[in-house]
């Protein structure tokens, strides 16, 4: 395109701009047609945004913090907040501790979580501080931070440290998610035992205390949570012990507690070997329902040999 | 400030970058490419620090290495640590019935191999080589994205100029993108100034 046309195309854009804004009565077409410039440009804007994440962060800096402090869309904003967080400058930082200390309601948030995302040591230290003096969405934006910046001992820190139950369960639990073992070991021996402790044992995968806590028959139903919950686990060694614990109890509840625990674990052969040990009718009927239940091709081998004659 | 306001601004100082731009004469000579196969020639690039050239990463870093022009990728890049002090880029463009099939720009010194003859029309003024460019910007068009790439690589005012136009003006959204992406990466102050005109409207 020569330099005649692009002239007047920006000339013809120009004027419709200043017509557009004269005109006192708009009708449904110069409604679509702003729509479409204002998508236009918004579009232009986000890819402007995202150009600016390869340039040098002195460079984007200056520019990033006036569409930060700009009208602008939330979409935009947000995409700032995220270059934000990439850029390793101090003033960045001190930046994005500002807007998630002061800003306004999701924008708060959305700085929160860039500062997870950007994992800079020094901003994640200061959540912790936002996070007493927070409410509840404020809280699950910290913690979403530490999660997504693997921070489990910033975690492992406002689970031990509240004296909220809310705040306490959801620090567990995303210590679950994180897989954070030894910083839920901890809390064990800190805080004793509960269900939501149990639950994130086995999100975490820890096979080892779940075991543990489903062979100490001091408290039944922790007992039962845990067994259950070892299901969630899964895997030969876990299904192995979830059937040795069913055979050797005697208690309705521990036995139930396994067989869901073998449920979830989809461990049919384990099922199949217990119904095969059974020689209590009502017992063997519940064990092929279970069986029936995972979908099973073990319950073939038991119609066969039913229909051999050799239960 | 509304979109109005804004968008004049945006018009109002695009016509700044391209009055300001559009001083420098074009050069009267025109490059035509009629043969079939590689083409190649060397224009100035005074802002081009970075070496463009082709790099295999081994644990110690980048290595230098030949580029296949026949291969659709061939590890093209720029590496920190190489520079380019010739202040020219290479342009390579590969013709098939007149129009360009694939372009590429690496620096002179960068080595290059093809199973085809390169017709070499050693240096062009950087105007020409611009020019003729330019005329492979079309929207939707797979050439567009090498082309505004090659473009970039010269540098300078009528560079700039014709990336500015393309965010302007083209209706091809992904080729605008480029067109921006490119005015950044030319770490020009007059391309930061229109990037921050964009999204600030300042």
């Amino acid at each position: 395109m020569n330099m005649y046309n692009r002239s007047r195309i920006i000339f013809i854009l120009l004027a419709l701009f200043a017509t557009s804004s004269a005109v006192a009565q708009t009708s449904v077409s110069d409604v679509s047609d702003v729509t479409d410039v204002t998508r236009e440009t918004e579009e232009l804007k986000l890819a402007a945004l995202q150009a600016l994440m390869m340039a040098p962060s002195e460079r984007a800096l200056p520019i990033v913090k006036k569409v930060l402090q700009g009208n602008n869309s939330d979409e935009l904003k947000e995409g700032a907040l995220f270059i934000l967080s990439q850029i390793d400058l101090p003033e960045a930082q001190s930046l994005l501790l500002e807007f998630a200390s002061s800003g306004d309601g999701e924008f708060r948030l959305e700085a929160i979580r860039m500062i997870g995302i950007g994992g800079n040591a020094s901003a994640l230290s200061e959540l912790s501080g936002l996070y007493d003096s927070g409410d509840a969405d404020l809280r699950d934006a910290v913690l979403e931070a530490y999660l997504i910046a693997g921070d489990s001992a910033a975690v492992y820190e406002l689970a031990a440290t509240t004296d909220d139950k809310d705040g306490f369960e959801e620090a567990v639990h995303v210590l679950g998610m994180m897989g954070a073992r030894e910083e839920l070991r901890r809390l064990r021996d800190r805080s004793g035992m509960s269900e939501v402790l149990i639950h994130a044992y086995a999100m975490s995968g820890d096979a080892e205390t779940l075991r543990e806590i489903a062979l100490d028959g001091s408290n039944v139903e922790r007992q039962v949570q845990a067994i259950e919950s070892m299901g969630m686990v899964g895997g030969r060694e876990v299904s192995d012990t979830l059937v040795e614990i069913y055979s050797n109890s005697d208690s309705e509840d521990i036995k139930e507690a396994a067989l869901h625990g073998l449920l979830m674990s989809g461990y049919d052969e384990g099922v199949l070997q217990l119904y095969r040990e059974s020689q209590d009718m009502g017992e063997k009927r519940e064990l092929l329902e279970m069986l029936v239940m995972m979908g099973s091709d073990q319950i073939y081998d038991v119609i066969d040999q039913a229909l051999s004659g050799n239960r | 400030m509304n979109w109005i306001i804004r968008m004049r601004g945006l018009g109002a100082f695009a016509l700044m970058v391209v009055a300001c731009f559009g001083n420098e004469s074009i050069a009267s000579g025109q490059l035509n490419l009629v043969d079939d196969g590689w083409h190649t020639w060397r224009t100035a690039a005074p802002e081009q620090s970075a070496e463009l050239c082709c790099f295999s990463w081994t644990g110690s870093g980048a290595r230098r290495r030949t580029c296949d022009l026949d291969r659709s990728s061939g590890n093209y890049s720029a590496v920190e640590g190489y520079s380019n002090y010739s202040g020219e880029v290479q342009v390579y463009a590969l013709m098939r019935s007149g129009k360009p099939e694939k372009i590429t720009v690496l620096s002179p010194q960068c080595s290059v191999s093809t199973d085809t003859k390169i017709n070499d029309h050693e240096l062009l003024d950087q105007d020409v080589s611009i020019s003729w460019l330019r005329q492979y910007i079309k929207p939707h068009s797979r050439i567009s994205s090498d082309v505004l790439h090659a473009i970039s690589a010269h540098g300078g005012h009528s560079s700039l100029k014709i990336l500015v136009t393309v965010v302007e003006s083209n209706n091809d959204d992904s080729l605008r993108a480029e067109a921006i992406f490119w005015l950044v990466q030319s770490d020009s102050d007059a391309a930061f100034e229109y990037i921050d005109r964009l999204l600030t409207g300042t």
